[in-house]
């Protein structure tokens, strides 16, 4: 602090570069000092005010805070903080040497480098949430987001796996998890009914999450899946040869919106008529 | 415990193939005279040049017996084994000189503590994106069960199997770790924890390609162009798209600026090397996306527009008039096409008779007066979701840097080769769009799902060009004599 105080005396830009930096650096400390308390499970709230959570722009406030402490810093006593120094220095050198443009260059340089490094430090934040997530979806077979209802096929895969053998044809019905689906319950061979083909050809439009990130506006888009299902042409099958040749033995039903509607039935449980569905664009509000 | 085990039998998988790669070079640079053998080879082709062709030679076997029988897996291996030990002293060789390089070794040292540190979250991570899944890791789990090309996994349009004619590099490298798992661990056969770490090595090829790349564009640049590319969000994150995802864009990303530098250097400097090096990759880019066919396209393209904005009309008439300067054009062709033609008889002869699934669209079929009545108000929207996407969390602000940067005045001619990048990123970009303009899919969907992917196909060159333009700039060109603190940093 005395150094601080007798450079001051030279230069009191430099005083205040040191003041600042000292300052960002130590609330930075304290917000990461905090997010560690919550992610570490001692404390998930202070004086009724909940903890940060996220680590990485305090981090990167915490290097800014200290890259000002250092560069102004009148003594430099060791080699590191010398070359930390000076290469403060050829930054506001460059920073001065440039017209407008390269100003804003540098700037961006700066803020790109800023955006990512605050990405990378949530590395590990990242990867537990990926855990959390998939925890959450495998333990528990409905969430609500948002006021809307979500069923979570994860939660159902491992009752299914353990129901439909593992060389079993099934045949599924429902919307765009499908493919994710026959991807988890591999071995299993997943198939579509013609029917429920035609339907997810006339669905290309309807996804819950696109719906809610374009707040509707996706829906619109309804027109182009009318257009190509009126241009498609759909062969006709005897439903009955048509289960026969691929050996389905199940049919998986899945709705994301409704966890009543979702099951598992064996072939001897269904009949025909319950297979057969009209294929039409199913409708979902925004 | 097991899955330690796991890891470190893909590290080495990995490393076998790096070392086998470097034997290819050895191999494919007898093209060149001696004295210029290797020059242009470093680290980031041997890996992925030894990743193509153990792709090539798994796809061989898929084209004669349709399947990936477990012996198939033991031969590959077994190739790679042999061929790591053959490359083993080039690598060697040629990494001590590498490294004696290298001037900043603790900037370097930065460099592999995020490599590590990316590593670890790779190996912990299962696939996340939906592509990654039901595109790419259901072809690698059938491959690897022996499941058969010409069965219903793939030829059945009412199997549900997303784009199940996509191609099958991407697949075949997966169902390396699949059939690993399958040895060590076999009660968790289909478990897919750890594959994105396949998909690490990407990053590093491709932040070696591009310092490489961009220290011969602009010496002394490399290593910031490298750091620009290494930390964008998009680069290594696992969302949807990102490139540890698991889906193929990052590998297509690599493949394709790997094949577009190597053809903008090798038709510059006649090098037969490089060109057939730039063939192959683009032949990989292709076994990898169904974009790849565009980007060949591009290249194609690229080449005479670039080679007529090196001259005028004039000149080039007189290339065609003089036979030694024409033979001279064509046999820079003829070795890029040498290294392309087989990956397109293998895509060809593997994946044309594919059928698609049965609520698939195709694209072809867009190309009607009606269909292109019904989108003219699409190009004012798919402009729209670019300019958004582009200043996206997930660039940081490298595209913005990018746009910024050009407006700058150069202190030097455009070369050749930096043109020749220039020029196919702004086509890649260009057709892209227009995929989106004539999408047969709703346009909403197509755009949130596919745009960030399709643009992260361009970053590494468009690093490169960044970095490029900064150089030429004279951007650090500072004067030293106005020495300052940080406390005069903002003073002005």
């Amino acid at each position: 602090m005395t150094a601080c105080k007798e450079y001051r005396n030279n230069e009191s830009g430099s005083f205040w570069m040191c003041f600042l930096g000292g300052l960002v650096a130590l609330v930075s400390t304290v917000v990461i000092l905090l997010a560690t308390l919550r992610v570490t499970g001692i404390a998930t709230s202070l004086g009724g005010i909940q903890l940060p959570r996220r680590i990485g722009w305090p981090m990167v406030m915490l290097l800014v805070g200290m890259v000002l402490l250092i560069g102004a810093w009148p003594k430099a006593n060791s080699p590191i903080h010398r070359r930390c120094q000076s290469a403060v220095d050829h930054l506001a050198t460059l920073w001065r040497a440039q017209g407008l443009l390269g100003r804003l260059v540098l700037c961006a340089l700066i803020g790109h480098g800023a955006i990512s490094l605050a990405y990378a430090f949530e590395l590990p934040a990242n990867l537990n949430e990926v855990f959390l997530e998939r925890a959450k979806l495998t333990t528990t077979p409905v969430s609500i987001r948002e006021g809307d209802r979500y069923v979570h096929w994860e939660f159902f895969i491992p009752q299914w796996k353990k129901t439909i053998p593992s060389r079993a044809s099934l045949a599924y019905r429902g919307q765009w998890e499908g493919p994710l689906i026959a991807y988890e319950l591999y071995p299993r061979r997943l198939y579509l009914l013609p029917n429920d083909a035609q339907r997810l050809a006339a669905n290309w439009n309807n996804h819950r999450w696109l719906a809610k990130k374009t707040r509707g506006k996706s829906l619109h888009d309804r027109w182009v899946d009318e257009y190509w299902f009126e241009r498609s042409s759909w062969p006709t099958f005897d439903l009955k040869s048509f289960i026969q040749e691929r050996g389905i033995t199940f049919l998986l039903t899945f709705d994301e919106a409704d966890e009543k509607t979702c099951s598992l039935l064996r072939i001897p449980d269904f009949s025909e008529d319950k297979l057969r569905n009209d294929p039409s664009a199913v409708r979902v509000d925004p | 415990m097991l899955q330690v085990i796991l890891t470190a039998v893909v590290l080495i998988f990995l490393l076998l193939v790096w070392l086998a790669g470097w034997a290819w070079l050895e191999i494919f640079s007898r093209f060149e005279p001696k004295a210029n053998r290797l020059l242009q080879a470093g680290p980031a082709d041997a890996f992925l040049i030894g990743i193509t062709m153990l792709g090539m030679a798994s796809y061989s076997i898929l084209w004669v017996f349709g399947t990936m029988p477990p012996l198939g897996y033991w031969a590959m291996l077994g190739l790679q084994l042999v061929l790591a030990i053959l490359g083993l002293r080039l690598a060697i060789r040629r990494c001590q000189g590498h490294l004696e390089k290298k001037r900043s070794r603790g900037l370097w040292a930065i460099l592999l503590i995020w490599f590590v540190v990316l590593g670890l979250f790779a190996a912990q991570l299962p696939l996340l994106g939906y592509d990654a899944r039901a595109i790419y890791g259901l072809k690698a789990k059938i491959l690897a069960d022996g499941g058969s090309l010409w069965g219903p996994d793939f030829r059945d349009p009412y199997r549900l199997h997303f784009a199940s004619n996509y191609p099958l590099l991407i697949p075949i490298l997966e169902s390396f770790f699949f059939r690993f798992r399958l040895l060590i661990d076999p009660n968790h056969a289909w478990c897919d924890v750890g594959v994105p770490l396949l998909f690490w090595p990407f990053v590093i090829a491709g932040t070696t390609m591009i310092v490489e790349n961009a220290n011969r564009l602009a010496p002394g640049w490399g290593f910031l162009a490298g750091l620009v590319w290494v930390f964008t969000p998009m680069v290594w994150r696992a969302s949807e798209g990102a490139g540890l995802s698991g889906c193929a864009d990052l590998p297509f990303a690599v493949f394709t600026a790997a094949a577009v530098c190597h053809v903008a250097f090798g038709w510059s400097a006649g090098n037969r090397f490089e060109l057939l090096l730039g063939g192959i990759y683009s032949g990989a880019a292709m076994l990898t996306k169904q974009e790849g066919i565009i980007a060949l396209g591009l290249i194609l393209l690229t080449i005479p527009l670039n080679q007529l904005m090196e001259q005028d009309a004039k000149s080039i008439a007189g290339i065609w008039a003089r036979p030694k300067c024409r033979n001279d054009c064509l046999l820079k062709l003829g070795f890029f096409l040498l290294g392309v033609v087989p990956f397109v008889a293998l895509g060809r002869g593997l994946h044309a008779g594919m059928p698609q699934q049965a609520y698939m669209r195709s694209y072809a079929a867009t190309l009607s007066w009606d269909w292109l009545t019904q989108v003219v108000n699409r190009p004012v929207v798919v402009l729209g979701f670019a300019l958004k996407e582009f200043i996206g969390n997930h660039w940081g602000l490298v595209w913005l840097v990018l746009a910024i940067a050009l407006l700058m005045r150069r202190k030097r001619c455009l070369s050749p080769e930096v043109r020749f990048l220039r020029l196919f990123v702004a086509f890649l970009l260009m057709s892209y769009s227009g995929i989106f303009v004539v999408t047969p899919y709703p346009l909403s969907y197509h755009l949130n799902t596919a745009y960030a992917r399709l643009v992260l196909h361009t970053l590494p060159l468009a690093t490169v060009i960044l970095i490029e333009q900064l150089a030429a700039t004279g951007w650090l060109a500072i004067n030293r004599s106005s020495e300052t603190s940080c406390g005069t940093l903002f003073a002005r």
